[in-house]
């Protein structure tokens, strides 16, 4: 590195202007961080069953016959023959329902017990998403697998334990609660251990395996029959999703529509949070713009000298390398301190947040350092033609 | 090196009828070991003559060439090596960093291409008389300081061919003599050849052919 070349550039930097820039890229990269960030924290944890509508769950409208009379709206084969021929339906699958009681148990210590009447259902694998590798039961001393809806944590962690003050939990713990469950029917009761392995977003139940279901639908429930469905997963083809809005309503389908109120609040949060993320982007632009023309006012100011570098024999390469050390020691700067300004207000918002209950995971991603990262290094190369084209342009010789 | 004008006139000097000058408007060359001196009174272009030379302007008629090629065609980093390498120059105008100190001046070409190490260039200071000012700020220096660190400036690279446009302007005689032998003497240990411009009076530096401009 030639150190006297620097010194000439030295003179003529403005140092105010580019203490205001710097002010603006903090202010900026910290929004479009935090922005991001909550994408990642809140918004991955809600995503709502509409944008992954691939997968779909159908039920029959119930009406008010179905409690008048005490029938059960179920689908008639015909109807899902007529369904499987949409060209909007790739494939179905039919929930098994139990027939035996299910009770679950927790102990709590201290002789304390809560017990609770529970429902399972069954669909086969492939539908279930999410699915852990100990979604799986083969013997009849097994512990009995458990996927539940993440509708139902959520419900807990802010609505009931807000309330009632009560603790929140995290998915982590509640793998860890032991369960108990006893099983009757006409064949006798049998208990079971438990544990809930994973979470569904995709369908708002609690699923055992399938072949458990249909173990204990014979052993326990003496259940021989098959079901009629009253509802179904599908999977659509998104291609032909135009016609099933119409097809569905003049069927008398429903879709799952339990998710669209989160989907709500979400589109609005998503709408916030995409403004703070706009802004930032502009902050950013706007001092990177403030930045080149400052340097472009480096390159005025000092025409003479550079001309007479050029005259002693520089060239522009180095000329430029130069002077673009200057910015990239000043990017490097502001780009340190604004991880540090992301990091520090991040984790006390993150504190704020969670103190209300709307935080209970923090994913530990590298995508904001990456995008910082990312973007320090496209803004130095721009920089760095940025200089060499200001040099170029003024002093043809 | 070879340099070769053909018909060269400077736009300024375009038209100008009355020049009795060996060289605007001539065919001729300068070969290697020869020790140019191009006089003439005021205004008659030496500086041009030396800036068409040295690539900072291109406002003429004719064609000037070096080692047989057209230097319009040089691109600028061809020029960039050619003054890094073959061709030093003394400017008139001296053309400092006048916010710099003379040392860094002087630091500013060693840094970029140099022929000899920095001790040997920092006794130049005192061979010139001008070692106590040499952490002074050029701005502060006297005409005759400034234009020896100039010459030393000259001196730091390697050449084949050293431009001197008015070498002595602001030299005592005894100063001059001094620089006159340094430059000499270092051109000989380059075998470089210079070319120097002077009102007509100059007697410092030996010739091997003049020519009025």
């Amino acid at each position: 590195m030639k150190k006297t070349i620097l010194k000439i550039f030295w003179k003529v930097t403005k140092l105010n202007t580019l203490l205001l820039s710097a002010l603006g890229f903090c202010l900026g990269i910290s929004f479009v961080l935090i922005g991001l960030k909550i994408y990642q924290n809140v918004f991955s944890s809600f995503s709502s069953e509409l944008e992954k509508s691939d997968f779909v769950v159908l039920s029959k409208d119930v009406v008010i016959f179905n409690t008048i009379l005490n029938s059960k709206s179920v689908l008639e084969q015909r109807e899902i023959d007529s369904l499987q021929k949409q060209p909007f339906i790739e494939k179905i699958g039919f929930f098994t329902p139990n027939h035996f009681r299910v009770w679950a148990k927790v102990s709590a210590g201290g002789g304390l017990e809560f017990a609770t009447e529970l429902f399972f259902e069954s669909v086969a694998d492939e539908f279930v998403d999410s699915r852990p590798s100990n979604f799986r039961w083969t013997d009849p001393s097994d512990p009995v697998p458990i996927i539940v809806s993440e509708d139902f944590i959520n419900l807990y962690n802010y609505g009931y334990a807000i309330s009632s003050g009560l603790p929140q939990i995290s998915k982590g713990t509640v793998a860890l609660i032991p369960l108990e469950i006893e099983l009757s029917g006409p064949n006798g009761k049998k208990t079971f251990s438990g544990k809930i392995v994973g979470y569904s977003e995709r369908i708002s139940s609690v699923l055992v395996p399938l072949n458990f279901m249909q173990w204990a639908n014979k052993n326990i429930g003496g259940f021989y029959g098959t079901d009629k469905p009253s509802r179904l997963i599908v999977k659509t083809n998104k291609k032909y999703a135009g016609g099933m809005d119409k097809y569905l309503s003049s069927n008398n389908l429903l879709i799952n529509s339990d998710k669209l109120g989160t989907a709500k609040l979400n589109a609005w949060g998503k709408i916030l949070v995409d403004i703070l993320m706009v802004i930032g982007l502009a902050f950013v632009l706007f001092s990177f713009v403030i930045v080149l023309l400052n340097f472009s006012l480096i390159i005025t100011e000092a025409k003479t000298e550079i001309l007479l570098l050029l005259q002693l024999g520089y060239t522009t390469a180095t000329i430029t390398k130069h002077l673009w050390l200057y910015m990239a020691v000043y990017m490097t700067i502001v780009f340190a301190f604004s991880a540090v300004v992301y990091y520090s207000s991040y984790t006390y918002l993150n504190k704020i947040l969670t103190s209300r209950g709307l935080f209970y995971e923090d994913i530990n991603s590298k995508s904001p350092l990456l995008l910082l990262l990312l973007s320090y290094l496209i803004l130095n190369g721009l920089g760095y033609l940025f200089i060499m084209n200001n040099i170029r342009k003024r002093n043809k010789v | 090196m070879n340099i070769s004008f053909k018909k060269v006139t400077p736009s300024p000097l375009d038209g100008v009828t009355d020049l009795q000058t060996e060289i605007w408007g001539k065919d001729f060359e300068f070969v290697t070991d020869q020790y140019i001196k191009i006089f003439a009174p005021s205004g008659k272009g030496k500086s041009s003559f030396m800036h068409l030379l040295y690539g900072l302007r291109n406002d003429y008629k004719g064609s000037i060439c070096i080692d047989g090629k057209d230097i319009k065609t040089f691109s600028s980093q061809t020029w960039a090596t050619v003054r890094q390498e073959k061709i030093s120059m003394l400017f008139q105008d001296l053309r400092l960093f006048l916010d710099l100190t003379a040392l860094e001046n002087i630091k500013l070409k060693y840094e970029l291409k140099s022929f000899k190490d920095w001790n040997s260039l920092e006794s130049l200071f005192e061979r010139l008389n001008i070692a106590h000012v040499k952490n002074k700020p050029c701005a502060h220096l006297s005409y005759g300081e400034r234009q020896r660190v100039a010459i030393i400036r000259a001196l730091v690279q390697p050449f084949e061919v050293l431009l001197l446009d008015e070498p002595f302007s602001h030299l005592d005689r005894n100063n001059a003599e001094i620089a006159s032998e340094l430059i000499q003497e270092e051109c000989r240990a380059r075998k470089a050849h210079y070319i120097y411009t002077s009102l007509g009076s100059d007697v410092y530096l030996n010739e091997t052919k003049a020519f009025r401009l």
